[in-house]
């Protein structure tokens, strides 16, 4: 056998009937019209029929669903005709007992001398198993939009920042709060604008103490200040965790930061308030200590004995100052736990008002002018409302001391209410200062004028006050002087 | 002033007086036409266009608003009109076309001396006695087919035929293998003409008709000629020999030959 004649035999052993029959993928040819003119057995097998069936006796379109008839009337064909070969066309085959299976035909046309179509023959994919995988892939895509819109729903709405860095510590996400308080566009975690509002001051300890959290890769906590949109400073909480992955290593953290400014703040009062309360107390104590010292001294002495009186009398005044001050302390630790109880009467206001403050009246230095319906009658505690109008007279004394007179109202403001004030003519509170002068702790410091005092008095009024169900307010005008109000349930 | 001719890219051919405007169907621009038009040439001014979303239209004329109804379609074709001074025409419209056409020739009766149905349908869906052919389930199956094959469409499409500016020879060997519209706007044609009911307006038309029905037409099948023929006023209906819903691409021959039977008549 020469070459050729090998070669001759070696392509009569290509079985290429066998070849086309048994494909894996579909073959078939249809004329113009549609009518089917030949097919392989994988085509047959996928559908169910017999070869006869469908040879000369189905179209193309007899074995697609509705919708592909009308592809193929509007498109497939249309195209087919322009471009003599169309790819990748989606039809649904409908199977002899009525179930489908998805898909691609590439057809190319045999046309005529002429250039007229005679036939189209078509190759079969079968994508089922890429359409499960691509609506899998569909289904879960929509599953991880769902779960990310919800956890960014619950990540904006969250009063706090939140904020997640790489493991280098580079930020990469930040909730919408986040981007609000910095100001940052659509998509920058850009930390030039983020430092800007950092406090200078705070700049450098944030810095460093991240840097360490992420060399040692321990939990990060820091305060800062941070500026606002108003321009403010204010204190946050600034945390991270690291996040790590099976093996141990760090892949992400998870960051918030919390704006905890009213706590700050808090903290440096009660800071202040115990330095406070510490001279307050040192005071009268070292003046006791100093009357008890010369008492001792001299109490043998006749010149000694001779200063007794005058030394008890000083002992006596700062011990009293000190059992003020310290009651003041009871009072507010009872009132800030609820363990203050009343006893409460009806009290005719008139007799009040003139039984007050005898210590200020008996001096002579100012006149309490009392106006007053004589048959008014409330439901108080008579302890306590007098020690609400002492701490009212008081201060009109001490912030008003050039004052001659001081006016104690009482009116009924509507048929339930009455209105209890206590006016002075002294300089009067800034209008800045007036919703601080019931909080705890305050204490007024004008520039120059030093205010003893535990800051405690109108706390405690205001809490008193509100015990019984009523309100307690100043109106104030600079250079005219303050009204302390208050008002009580009526009794009928 | 919006350049009509530019817009639908209008071709004018032909060596005769009288205007012969051919509307494409949906899913195709005027390229459907090419064996149509070699029999008409000598003795007709040929004009071809294509509705803005199909061919070689300007896609950014597109408006959802303005094409959600045929009727902004049949806008299109009375704004080609006037822009060629068109007067005493034949249209001839291909499947929705037909419809759209009849909407222009309902508006302004006096520029239509004959209209050509090629497989009209004025209504596709069953609705109580009518016969349309479809159920609205058939529809939302081929809207899904349309998805489905998105990629294939846009495969099917030169890859090259963004930006070519500066190549104009591109654009004209495209037109020769393009025959898509943008996917999202053919979507939104498939529901306008799949949707559509022009069946009170057919006895509105005063204009004379013919009506070429394919034997064997899945898409406007046999009783929906005659529903046609029996609701418009000096309606001719034909039914020919070549089956399916493209009989001006699959047996140009016999098209021609009873167009021109209608028109000598």
């Amino acid at each position: 056998m020469n070459d050729a004649e090998h070669k001759a035999f070696l392509d009569s052993l290509v079985d290429l009937s066998s070849l086309y029959e048994n494909a894996p993928c579909g073959y078939f040819s249809f004329t113009r019209t549609g009518q089917v003119i030949k097919i392989n057995k994988t085509l047959l097998d996928w559908l169910g029929y017999e070869r006869e069936q469908i040879v000369y006796a189905l179209n193309f379109t007899d074995l697609i669903s509705r919708g592909g008839k009308i592809y193929y009337e509007m498109f497939y064909f249309p195209l087919l005709q322009l471009q003599s070969a169309v790819n990748e066309i989606n039809f649904d085959f409908i199977r002899k007992d009525g179930s489908r299976f998805p898909a691609l035909v590439n057809s190319t046309v045999i046309r005529s001398s002429g250039g007229e179509l005679l036939a189209v023959n078509a190759t079969v994919y079968d994508i089922t198993d890429r359409k499960r995988y691509e609506s899998e892939l569909l289904d879960a895509k929509k599953l991880a939009d769902a779960e990310r819109s919800r956890f960014e729903f619950l990540s904006d709405f969250i009063p706090d920042m939140i904020w997640t860095a790489s493991a280098e510590g580079k930020l990469n996400y930040v909730n919408k709060r986040f981007r609000d308080f910095f100001e940052l566009p659509d998509t920058s975690t850009d930390t030039a604008n983020i430092f800007q509002k950092v406090h200078s001051k705070d700049r450098f300890l944030l810095v460093s103490s991240w840097v360490k959290a992420i060399r040692s890769g321990q939990d990060y906590q820091t305060q800062a200040r941070l500026m606002d949109s108003t321009g403010d400073f204010q204190w946050y909480l600034v945390r991270a965790v690291a996040f790590r992955n099976r093996d141990g290593v760090i892949v992400k953290w998870m960051g918030s930061s919390t704006n905890i400014n009213t706590h700050v703040t808090a903290m440096e009062k009660m800071d202040e308030f115990i330095s406070v309360a510490s001279h307050e107390l040192k005071t009268p104590i070292t003046a006791l200590l100093g009357s008890l010292q010369v008492m001792q001294r001299f109490k043998d002495s006749e010149s000694g004995l001779k200063m007794m009186p005058r030394l008890i009398e000083q002992s006596h005044r700062n011990a009293v100052k000190i059992n003020e001050l310290i009651s003041d302390l009871l009072n507010t630790s009872n009132l800030k736990e609820g363990q203050m109880a009343l006893n409460m009467a009806r009290v005719n206001v008139a007799e009040l008002l003139k039984l007050t403050c005898p210590h200020v009246a008996g001096e002579g230095v100012f006149e309490l002018v009392i106006t007053c319906d004589p048959e008014l009658v409330v439901i108080a505690d008579e302890n306590r409302i007098d020690q609400v109008l002492v701490n009212f007279v008081n201060n009109a004394v001490k912030y008003a001391p050039d004052g001659e007179q001081i006016f104690l109202t009482a009116e009924v403001i509507d048929d339930d209410l009455v209105r209890i004030a206590v006016q002075d003519t002294g300089p009067g509170i800034a209008s800045e200062r007036i919703s601080s002068v019931f909080d705890r702790y305050y204490r007024v410091s004008n520039a120059g004028h030093q205010y003893s005092g535990l800051g405690l008095g109108l706390y405690i009024c205001a809490e008193l006050v509100r015990k019984h169900g009523g309100n307690i307010g100043v109106d104030s005008q600079l250079g005219k002087g303050s009204t302390f109000w208050f008002t009580l349930p009526r009794a009928k | 002033m919006t350049d009509i001719l530019k817009r639908n890219h209008v071709t004018v051919s032909g060596n005769g007086t009288q205007a012969m405007v051919f509307a494409h169907g949906y899913g195709c621009d005027q390229q459907v036409w090419s064996d149509i038009i070699k029999g008409f040439l000598s003795d007709y001014k040929i004009v071809t266009f294509d509705y803005v979303g199909a061919g070689l239209s300007d896609l950014d004329a597109y408006s959802s608003q303005r094409y959600s109804t045929l009727n902004g379609y049949a806008q299109d074709v009375l704004e080609v009109y006037q822009a060629l001074n068109l007067k005493d025409t034949i249209l001839v419209g291909h499947s929705v076309s037909s419809m759209i056409g009849l909407l222009a020739a309902i508006e302004k009766p006096e520029l239509f001396s004959k209209l050509i149905f090629l497989g009209p349908s004025p209504r596709y869906l069953n609705d109580g006695d009518y016969f349309g052919g479809f159920e609205r389930q058939d529809l939302e199956d081929l809207f899904t087919m349309m998805d489905n094959n998105y990629l294939g469409w846009s495969r099917a499409l030169a890859p090259s035929i963004m930006g070519n500016a500066d190549r104009p020879e591109l654009g004209e060997r495209l037109t020769n293998n393009f025959c898509a519209t943008d996917p999202e706007i053919a979507q939104e044609f498939a529901r306008v003409t799949f949707l559509s009911d022009n069946r009170a307006d057919l006895p509105k038309l005063t204009v004379p008709s013919l009506t070429l029905q394919c034997s064997k037409d899945i898409i406007a099948p046999i009783q929906v000629g005659q529903y046609m023929h029996d609701h418009l006023q000096h309606n001719t209906l034909m039914i020919m020999d070549a089956e399916g819903h493209c009989p001006h691409m699959s047996a140009p021959a016999e098209t021609i030959r009873q167009m021109q039977a209608y028109l000598n008549k």
